[in-house]
């Protein structure tokens, strides 16, 4: 039990770790592409990247300055030692790198800094004059590449070797004259907020820096994750099947026993029908052990059996049509039924109600019940008898009956098995429950007394059932036949 | 217990497992990069195509002012000794309607030499292909003087027929290191080269530094030119019946040479020289300009028995590294008069506060 719930929780464990994984590759994925903003700070109108922030990502990069509406931009490229030359100790914004996936750290350098470029940059001076009015840098011999527009200007670069760095510079659109008057302004009165609002009207103002860069996502944990996720998948499927198959043998070890008890309650009957079938029934399809057949079976235990059974599974498909092939081999005891010396003993049909599994199952077993016990006809028995060693397993409890299955029937249970099986998810939730160790017993018994009686029927039946007919007419055509068979002998 | 030891056994497992796949999503996290620099750069300063571009905008320049006879225009991309010849040869093809007077400096370039300095004054060379009249090679020095300046043009010469100039380090993967005016490491400093050679250009053969150079043969130089229009002028007819005297002045500006490395660790040095002729003659006589620039630059005054004229000279030399014991050769030079009188000023351009002048006269 433990370890075929282990095992369903392993297999859900491992579905959800492929999940995962195939999650971080799709969903989850990081952004193909980095954008870092950078604020200016300071009191420059210029934002200088250090060397190595084009390339931090990636070595293409596309950077794109903004600037208030109404000003002019300018977004250069230049070798650290010009850009710095350039800027001449005025002071600027510097771009040292990303705080976060979405922003970039700036500080302000003053004068006295810039000119040793590996100085702590200290925070912005308040002493240090407003507005400070550099030149457009655009029109330099120095850059390698230089844009100028309005507002905001985009800029691919593809880096190359050595420290280049980047200079924005918002170059303003207010006449020169003006923004001295702001400056003048402010040199008065610093903290007066309308003059610096009245001031970015006219001066240039640093411009925000957006880079923007093709990021190669890497999916890492891809692999591991559906690796493990299959790994745990396999293990919890072994668990499960490996737990199923110590419970079938399990079972199996307590069905003997039952049998065995069956057939002795049964007494001659029991022997002479050599129920065996059902007894290598249950450990093939747990599922189809009619567990209150079983004790009805043991106590009834006659060959009257085999008309109970049938009637009880003529209305079980009225009742309840379940699957295809439950109304098909439930309708077939029908007809034997009458057929039937099948005295019907009471409590069967009644037991059968009870439960519905006790329904489904015991007609599965049924029909061959009274099939066997109407035909009657030694020659099937017979035949039984020969092919039974060679289809069957040794280990099989038909011998033991004297009577095999025939091969149809084994086929026939053999696709039921297979049917069964294939429903694991049933499966699995019985074996959760627990209820499944209750009806391997109960299987056996039944169809052990059942059995010899249908053993003419059940080659037509079985006939029947592996062209295809349909399962009503086949019930019917069943009735018939074996009447007729009947009548004929 | 067997059974429980491996159901214990596989929940260590499972667990086990769990903890694997917390880690790996631990480790998932990506790390922010931090800017590393690449390497300082060790080059030169300037790409080719950033010196071609240098030199395309200084010629749109040079061209525009020129048809707007315009000397203010050069402003922009033209200083130093450069500026005041180009001023003046616009000033003189303006006033006689010729620009066969203005150089040309052709955009096709035969050679260029970008420096590795970094930091300011820079230099960039270029040595042009000739003309469509088959002038000669001109060497062209193009200064950046602070980092918020552009690069302007600031000497050229015309390179002297059948020089060899020297190799200079590769312009785009190498550069060339610049040479201060006083370096050491060659035979004689950039600035003594140009005042020596000063000197020889003033009096010819007669000059203590006549030696330490060795003027093409085949060719002219400046030392030839000068001398060789000195000669005429003394020879020619009358003018000892006239009393004539001529006196040659010429001086090395001490702040403008420029010098770059060459291959084999010598140097070559643009300067310019500032030069002048005095000529006079009899109270009652006149001297006429000798030439049409010499007459242009007179704007029309009299001739009197005074005759002033300054030249601006441009010049290029290959110093050896010290200790080669080779002397140093005139590569090229550029003799352009800027100035002409009819009297000897009070101040000349070849005054200095320490007269370095050599003066010759007769």
């Amino acid at each position: 039990m433990l370890q075929r719930i282990l095992g369903a929780v392993l297999v859900v464990a491992g579905l959800a770790a492929i999940a995962f994984g195939v999650a971080t590759a799709t969903v989850l994925r990081e952004s193909d592409t980095v954008v870092a903003t950078a604020r200016p700070v300071g009191d420059g109108t210029v934002v200088v990247t250090d060397p190595g922030v084009l390339d931090l990502v990636d070595a293409d990069v596309t950077v794109t300055a903004s600037v208030p509406a109404g000003q002019e931009v300018t977004v250069v490229v230049g070798r650290d030692v010009d850009v710095l030359g350039w800027l001449e100790g005025d002071p600027y914004a510097r771009v040292t790198g990303l705080a976060d996936w979405e922003t970039l750290t700036t500080s302000a350098v003053t004068p006295e800094e810039a000119e040793d470029p590996e100085a702590e940059p200290a925070e912005g001076d308040a002493e240090e004059p407003q507005d400070v009015e550099l030149p457009d840098p655009a029109g330099s011999d120095m850059w390698i590449t230089e844009l100028t527009a309005a507002e905001q200007v985009s800029l691919r670069w593809n880096d190359r070797p050595g420290p280049w760095v980047l200079l924005a510079a918002g170059t303003g659109a207010a006449p020169a004259d003006e923004a001295d008057e702001e400056a003048e302004e402010e040199g008065t009165e610093a903290s007066d907020a309308d003059a610096q609002t009245e001031a970015s009207d006219a001066d240039a103002v640093a411009p925000t820096l957006e880079l923007t860069w093709e990021r190669e996502v890497s999916t890492p944990l891809l692999w591991p994750a559906v690796g493990l996720g299959g790994l745990l998948l396999l293990l919890g499927i072994v668990l499960v099947v490996v737990g199923g198959r110590r419970k079938k043998r399990s079972r199996r070890g307590s069905a003997a026993p039952a049998a065995g008890a069956a057939a002795a309650a049964a007494g001659a009957p029991s022997a002479l029908s050599g129920d065996s079938p059902i007894a290598p029934d249950s450990p093939l399809s747990p599922d189809s052990p009619a567990s209150p057949a079983s004790p009805l079976g043991s106590a009834g235990g006659a060959s009257p059996w085999a008309a109970p059974g049938a009637e009880q599974a003529r209305p079980t498909p009225v009742e309840e049509p379940g699957g295809a092939w439950e109304p098909a081999t439930a309708t077939r005891p029908d007809p034997v039924a009458p057929e039937d010396e099948g005295s019907g003993t009471a409590p069967v049909p009644v037991a059968g109600r009870f439960s519905r599994r006790s329904r489904l199952r015991p007609t599965r077993s049924a029909p061959e019940v009274p099939l066997h016990d109407e035909g009657g006809s030694p020659d099937v028995v017979e035949e039984h008898q020969d092919d039974a060693p060679a289809t069957t397993t040794g280990s099989m409890p038909a011998l033991a009956d004297g009577r095999p299955l025939t091969r149809r029937e084994l086929r026939r249970r053999e696709e039921e098995r297979r049917a069964g099986a294939q429903s694991g998810m049933s499966r699995a939730f019985r074996a959760l429950t627990g209820q499944t160790p209750v009806v391997p017993p109960a299987d056996a018994a039944p169809p052990e007394v059942a059995d010899p009686p249908a053993a003419p029927g059940r080659r037509a039946a079985a006939w029947r059932e592996t062209w295809g007919f349909d399962a009503t007419s086949t019930a019917q055509d069943a009735s018939q036949d074996e009447t007729t068979e009947g009548g004929t002998r | 217990m067997i059974a429980r030891s491996t159901r214990a056994t596989r929940r260590a497992t499972a667990v086990a497992g769990v903890a694997a796949t917390a880690a790996l999503l631990a480790g998932c996290a990506q790390e922010l990069p931090t800017p590393s620099a690449d390497e300082p750069f060790t080059g030169p300063v300037l790409t080719l195509d950033q010196e071609v571009a240098v030199v395309e905008d200084v010629a749109a320049v040079l061209e525009e002012a020129e048809a707007e006879a315009s000397p203010k225009l050069l402003r922009e991309r033209v200083a130093g000794p450069a500026f005041e010849v180009r001023r003046s040869q616009i000033e003189v093809a303006a006033e006689l309607d010729d620009d066969s007077f203005v150089t040309r400096i052709p955009t096709d370039l035969a050679a260029t030499i970008i420096p590795t300095t970094e930091t300011w004054p820079r230099v960039s060379y270029t040595i042009t292909q000739p003309t469509e009249n088959l002038e000669a090679h001109r060497m062209v020095a193009y200064q950046q003087e602070s980092a918020r300046e552009n690069y302007k043009l600031w000497l050229w010469v015309q390179l002297i027929p059948g020089t060899t100039m020297p190799n200079f380090a590769d312009p785009e993967a190498i550069g060339s290191e610049a040479v201060a005016a006083d370096d050491d490491s060659l035979e004689v400093t950039p600035a003594e080269a140009l005042v020596q050679y000063a000197d020889l250009v003033a009096q010819g053969d007669d000059s203590d530094y006549a030696d330490a150079f060795e003027l093409p043969e085949d060719s002219q130089d400046l030392v030839k030119r000068v001398q060789a229009d000195a000669r005429n002028l003394r020879g020619s007819e009358g003018f000892e019946e006239a009393d004539g005297r001529y006196r040659l002045t010429y001086a090395a500006r001490d702040d403008d040479p420029v010098a770059v490395r060459t291959s084999d660790g010598g140097a070559v040095v643009m300067g310019a020289l500032d030069g002048n002729v005095r000529i006079d003659v009899e109270e009652d006589g006149s001297i006429a300009p000798f030439t049409q620039t010499q007459t242009a630059l007179m704007d029309g005054d009299d001739e009197t028995n005074e005759l002033y004229v300054e030249y601006t000279d441009q010049v290029a030399l290959y110093i050896p590294p010290a200790g080669s014991g080779e002397p140093v050769r005139p590569l090229g030079y550029s003799h352009d008069t800027v100035t002409a009188a009819n009297e000897f000023p009070s101040e000349r351009n070849t005054d200095r506060e320490e007269p370095e002048e050599s003066e010759e006269s007769e």
